[in-house]
């Protein structure tokens, strides 16, 4: 069997939080960065707020951080994984009324002032996630680019699309699942996980 | 190296080296016997009885006049036709469904509730919901501070025995209010057993034995992230630290003696009880387990079966046995399960096709073997045990003037009537309301409050 890379920058997601857990720091740099642009852009989509968008994205990959253990492979991205945690994350601050920091809160993690030179760079980070995600949404056949669209982007029930659509929900959900493996090829033929 | 972002990486790669995460993997909490320092560390020791007793003198006088004068204004106060709708539809039923009825919960007290009422804040925003009956609920939530020393928030309880059609006030533990089970210090959660005897809790444990008048911390020797009420016991699970997992705990409603229950082991939450009926998720090495508990002895021993989806938070409602239902997070999204053999075996509605998607944020609530509500942003009603699924109708009051957008909290008194508490405009914490449905979830009206 071959030895990994030393770059650990062509380490599938699977093995970085393999190495996280091991307390690989180079490891945990290169897949914070590999995700940070999706995750940013995640949450400034659905906060609104760059200051808000980045102290959760600080939350949800020290949360990233405690779970990396406990991850188990579903795919050559743990992008869905990341994205999910970034979800619970932010429900749970909205249902607290606050920015979550239970995680950090465990890990001993300091506050990080943040400046309003900061949101300039957060903006574009997050513009580079949006950008990367759209320009996958947008290469795909135009029945899964709608259906993606409307189900993963704009989270709107399956009825609904397939009513807007005219087709079963069935159909629906086979299109979204054919466009999301669609980027998922794409994502891993460019090895930009 | 020098903006946020990069601050927060190498922060966050630094506790990596160190080992940050794995410190605390090592040092999940052990089961041990209940320690004696107080849970959370933040609740106030009781008030002194003499102090206590001449204070609640003073404030009986205040409150006898504040009473009157809110028993006025709500006699007088006009009714908008959801709230009459509701209220209508309940006094027509409360001839024929009993409150001691399978689905009910807990069993009222034939007591009138003896505490002393104190004035309803503007704006009040339920977030807890507790209830022994079709008529007499009580809501908690957030208040102005009104004692020295106090630190907000703090809460308030208001309590109706006419079901919704007008509410009082009572005292909360004079405690830190919580948003969640999940936080380190005051209550979030209420729950009542009768008129008398109720309990604020998550992450610490307050309870009160004569209807609200006074609340004393009760010491179980962790945090109370569950509890739940039923034939005089009250059950919860008691955690160490930050933990999701630690033991099931049972007192006497009447009286703070809480015991662990040895048989289930390490538990996680998703607790339920009715009647004898315990049903509970394991825990796992602090977190959440792969089993569903059940027990039918209240306790004193437990049936272990594959969690629908295990290693992930459930919740189990059953109305009558041998039913049971789970709503359960299966990563980003949630689903629900159905099971007719005691929780043995569990049948996904997704699998089947008919119900609907669901983020892992959905709240459920079974008002029968056959009828459950669940959703987030829309709600759905199953009337098949979960093969179909039928969008549910929300009412509104003709004064608000913003939709619901989400549900934090469903929850059945009985198989007609049940209660939603739903984020109205946008998801923050002060814009909690309630709906109540007469008609086992098919709509949901507003509950106007004072």
């Amino acid at each position: 069997m071959d030895p990994p890379p030393r770059d650990r920058r062509q380490w599938s997601d699977s093995a970085l939080l393999s190495a996280i857990a091991a307390r690989d720091g180079t490891a945990f740099a290169v897949f914070y960065r590999r995700h940070l642009p999706a995750v940013l852009a995640f949450l400034l989509r659905e906060i609104g707020d760059p200051e808000a968008a980045a102290d959760l994205a600080a939350e949800v990959f020290a949360a990233v951080l405690l779970s990396a253990g406990r991850y188990s492979e579903q795919g050559p991205s743990a992008a869905p994984w990341v994205i999910g945690i970034a979800r619970n994350k932010l429900l749970m601050s909205f249902r607290r009324g606050r920015v979550e920091a239970r995680a950090r809160r465990r890990l001993g993690f300091q506050a990080v002032a943040l400046d309003d030179g900061d949101l300039d760079r957060i903006a574009e980070v997050a513009d580079g996630g949006r950008g990367r995600l759209a320009a996958l949404v947008d290469e795909l056949p135009e029945d899964e680019r709608v259906a993606v669209r409307s189900r993963v982007l704009d989270e709107r029930p399956y009825s609904e699309i397939a009513t807007e659509l005219r087709c079963s929900e069935l159909v629906i959900r086979k299109r979204v699942s054919r466009g999301l493996a669609r980027m998922r090829d794409q994502l891993k033929e460019t090895g930009s996980t | 190296m020098n903006d946020y972002l990069d601050r927060v990486e190498a922060q966050l790669t630094e506790l990596t080296e160190r080992g940050a995460h794995r410190r605390l993997r090592a040092r999940r909490p052990m089961l041990g016997p209940a320690r004696s320092a107080r849970p959370g560390g933040a609740s106030r020791p009781p008030r002194r009885r003499a102090e206590a007793l001449a204070f609640l003198a003073g404030l009986a006088v205040v409150a006898a006049v504040v009473a009157i004068v809110l028993v006025n204004v709500h006699g007088s106060t006009p009714h908008n036709n959801a709230s009459s709708a509701a209220r209508s539809a309940t006094e027509s039923t409360s001839t024929t469904t009993t409150a001691s009825s399978a689905t009910t919960r807990t069993l009222p007290s034939a007591t009138a509730p003896t505490s002393i009422s104190i004035p309803i804040p503007a704006k009040f925003a339920p977030q807890s919901f507790t209830a022994v009956g079709e008529l007499t609920w009580w809501l908690l939530g957030p208040a102005p501070c009104t004692f020295a020393g106090e630190t907000p928030p703090c809460g308030e309880i208001l309590r109706t025995t006419d079901g919704g059609r007008s509410f009082v006030g009572i005292e909360a533990p004079r405690a830190t209010l919580s948003t969640s089970t999940a936080g380190t210090i005051g209550y979030s959660q209420l729950r009542f057993a009768d008129a008398k005897n109720g309990f604020a809790f998550g992450p610490s444990l307050y309870a009160t034995h004569n209807g609200g008048v006074s609340w004393s911390a009760v010491d179980v020797g962790g945090a109370v992230r569950d509890l739940e009420i039923s034939a005089g016991e009250a059950y919860a699970v008691v955690t160490a630290g930050a933990s999701n997992a630690g033991r099931l705990m049972r007192s006497p409603v009447g009286r703070d003696d809480w015991t662990a229950l040895s048989a289930a082991g390490e538990v996680s939450g998703g607790l339920w009880v009715l009647g004898r009926e315990v049903i509970v998720q394991s825990g796992s090495g602090g977190g959440f387990g792969t089993t569903v508990l059940v027990s039918v002895n209240g306790g004193a021993s437990f049936g272990r079966h594959p969690a629908p989806s295990p290693g992930l938070p459930c919740d189990f409602q059953a109305q009558s046995a041998p039913v049971i239902w789970a709503h359960c997070a299966t990563g980003t999204e949630s689903g629900v399960w159905f099971s007719s053999d005691f929780g043995a075996n569990f049948v996904s509605g997704q699998r089947a096709g008919g119900a609907p998607p669901l983020p892992n944020s959905a709240v459920f609530a079974a008002a029968s073997n056959t009828t459950a509500v669940v959703g987030y942003q829309q709600l759905y009603r199953t009337a098949d045990s979960g093969a179909t699924y039928t969008p549910v109708k929300i009412t509104q009051s003709p004064a608000a003037d913003s939709q619901v957008v989400a549900w934090a909290y469903l929850g059945f008194t009985n198989s007609t009537h049940g209660i939603g508490l739903g984020y109205v405009g946008s998801v923050a914490q002060a814009n909690e309301r309630p709906f109540y449905t007469t008609d086992a979830g098919q709509s949901y009206h507003l509950v106007p409050l004072p």
